[in-house]
């Protein structure tokens, strides 16, 4: 009994001794300002983890621009038409009757979109990191991390909606309750519905943030990081719903889109950087570019 | 670090601008005082710049005057205006002391997805979202003057704006991207009032409740919008900006595209000859 209280003593002691907060250091680039928060109030925020390599911003400016380009191209009319298993029930039951509600319905869903992303790039990244922690070194490292994972998020979902080129829900209507001229009938983005691009951002969003509270002491550690990973399911699930009221996806669309987006959300982060501790022997991740008769193949070691 | 911030901003733009249509921002600024560096240095010729990133808009804005930028100056305003939904300029003059604003000059936006509507008492999202009517080729000449009041802890701010709406075509109203209310040109006034308090370390943060009327002589009725405003200071020359004012009352039914959403994203100042940062 005495060596298993000697032990847990030993062991809480080297728990508080590592979770003290490092000596705080004047860091170079922290931002220059007259309304800085006293520098002793915050705890130490610093990176541990694998850094954002090079490689990883050549392949998210070639996302972004992929993202872009697959929008660009366009989808193809008549290519997928119609509800999938408990799509058209989840329509009858959540479409309202009519037009200016389910509009409603889709600007709420712009405006939950918006917050949903404002979390982990001006929250997580600018005011928490950046002018709170006075870290511009984690706040660099989070709005990176950000977009990467948006922009391969996005990228995908473009992709994906381009080449199924699904039918929205509120197609039928058009020629019958919607004018035909109306812009909703009139474009091809008619023929993006699967899957779910504000699914699929804001879950993404949703995650990526909650991998940094989950591995940054952002608001301190403990119930207020937890609070904050809940807020952001919490608006990315209303996101989601309200693309169902507003007639824009079928449920289906929802459901892959932010099954995708919690994945890419969850698994970027935590493949590229969380998982490698600085000075572990596993933080170099690498990726090779070679050469093959018919093209290049790209190959990496995570 | 500033290579990458480059970097970031530009695919944070490119992947927002592929999914949403964007709605033009407001020409005025939020109206909350900002705590700024910019008071600071000395009178001179400059040339400066601001760039808000936001959701889901890019506007630039570049200025050429004499004083202290930001702060106490005058001179030329120049605004290229680029969203999803069209693209447009402002030019004009503008004066600026501490606690008190005005500017005039003549804006141009054009449309890509909302054309002209006919006449009639009552406007609904589905005709604006109708291209049927000919094309939008307005200008508007603008003057607005804005202020505040600082007392502890926050303090009062009002903005006024007169429009004239010129080119529109004789029995059409036009949906004015900028201030988000359908009008029967010529003329539009604006008034807006507000309360911001500022809290939290060293009174960074700016949280407030905000008002406004739109008048158009044309039309029967007033648009009144009430919302929130905030921001918070997290650099010299760097803020983060959020206002949302949805309509409270209006002779149309258009939702969002009738609310100012004029501003989720981060500003950054620059100038020529900016005062000396303050070592900590």
């Amino acid at each position: 009994m005495r060596r298993l209280c000697s032990a847990l003593a030993a062991g809480t002691a080297s728990w508080l001794a590592a979770a003290q907060p490092a000596k705080a250091e004047p860091d170079s680039r922290a931002p220059h300002v007259l309304f800085a928060p006293k520098p002793d109030a915050r705890p130490r925020l610093e990176w541990r983890f694998r850094r954002v390599q090079a490689w990883e911003l050549y392949a998210t400016s070639g996302l972004a621009i992929a993202a872009v380009g697959a929008y660009a191209a366009g989808a193809s009319a008549d290519r997928w038409k119609g509800g999938i298993g408990f799509d058209d029930g989840a329509r009858g039951s959540l479409r309202p009757a009519s037009y200016q509600t389910r509009r409603s319905a889709r600007d709420a869903s712009d405006l939950t979109l918006a917050l949903g992303v404002a979390q982990p790039m001006l929250g997580d990244g600018l005011l928490t990191s950046y002018w709170y922690h006075q870290s511009p070194d984690v706040a660099e490292q989070v709005l990176l991390i950000n977009a990467e994972t948006l922009a391969i998020t996005i990228a995908v979902q473009t992709s994906v909606s381009s080449l199924a080129s699904r039918e929205r829900p509120y197609g039928d209507d058009c020629g019958a309750e919607l004018d035909p001229e109306l812009n909703d009938c009139a474009k091809r983005d008619r023929y993006r519905s699967f899957f779910s691009g504000h699914a699929a951002t804001a879950f993404s969003a949703a995650s990526v943030s909650c991998m940094h509270h989950l591995h940054l002491p952002l608001y301190g550690g403990g119930a207020a990081d937890a609070a904050s990973c809940a807020a952001g399911y919490a608006l990315a699930g209303a996101t989601s719903a309200l693309r169902v009221v507003g007639d824009m996806h079928y449920a289906s669309d929802v459901a892959v889109g932010a099954a995708w987006g919690t994945l890419a959300g969850l698994g970027v982060p935590w493949l590229l950087h969380y998982r490698h501790p600085q000075g572990s022997r596993r933080g170099a991740a690498r990726v090779h570019l070679v050469p093959h008769p018919t093209g290049v193949a790209i190959g990496g070691a995570f | 670090m500033r290579a990458r911030v480059a970097l970031l901003v530009a695919l944070c733009a490119s992947a927002a601008h592929a999914q949403l249509p964007a709605p033009a921002p407001p020409p005025h600024d939020s109206g909350l005082p900002l705590p700024s560096y910019w008071e600071r240095g000395v009178s001179r010729p400059f040339v400066a710049a601001t760039l808000e990133l936001g959701w889901t808009y890019v506007r630039p804005e570049f200025a050429v005057g004499f004083g202290r930028p930001f702060h106490r100056w005058m001179g030329l305003d120049l605004k290229p205006i680029v969203t999803t939904t069209g693209a447009g300029f402002y030019g004009g003059l503008r004066g600026s002391v501490p606690f008190f604003d005005l500017r005039a000059g003549v804006r141009h936006f054009e449309a890509f997805e909302h054309r002209l509507l006919p006449e009639q008492e009552h406007h609904g999202r589905a005709e604006l979202d109708t291209p049927r009517g000919p094309e939008p080729e307005a200008y508007s000449v603008e003057s607005e003057v804005s202020g505040s009041i600082a007392v502890p802890g926050g303090g009062p701010f009002w903005l006024a704006g007169v429009y004239y709406l010129s080119n529109v075509k004789q029995g059409y109203h036009l949906y004015e991207e900028s201030l988000k209310v359908i009008v029967d040109p010529p003329w539009v006034f604006r008034l807006r009032s507000g309360y911001a308090w500022q809290f939290g370390p060293r009174d960074a943060l700016r949280l407030g409740i905000a008002e406004e009327i739109l008048e158009n002589p044309g039309r029967p009725g007033y648009v009144i919008r009430a919302g929130v405003i905030g921001g918070a200071a997290i650099g010299d020359n760097l803020d983060v900006q959020l206002s949302l004012l949805p309509v409270i009352h209006s002779p149309d039914s258009l939702g969002l595209a009738g609310a100012d959403f004029g501003h989720l994203g981060v500003r950054w100042r620059w100038a020529t000859a900016g005062p000396r940062r303050r070592r900590r």
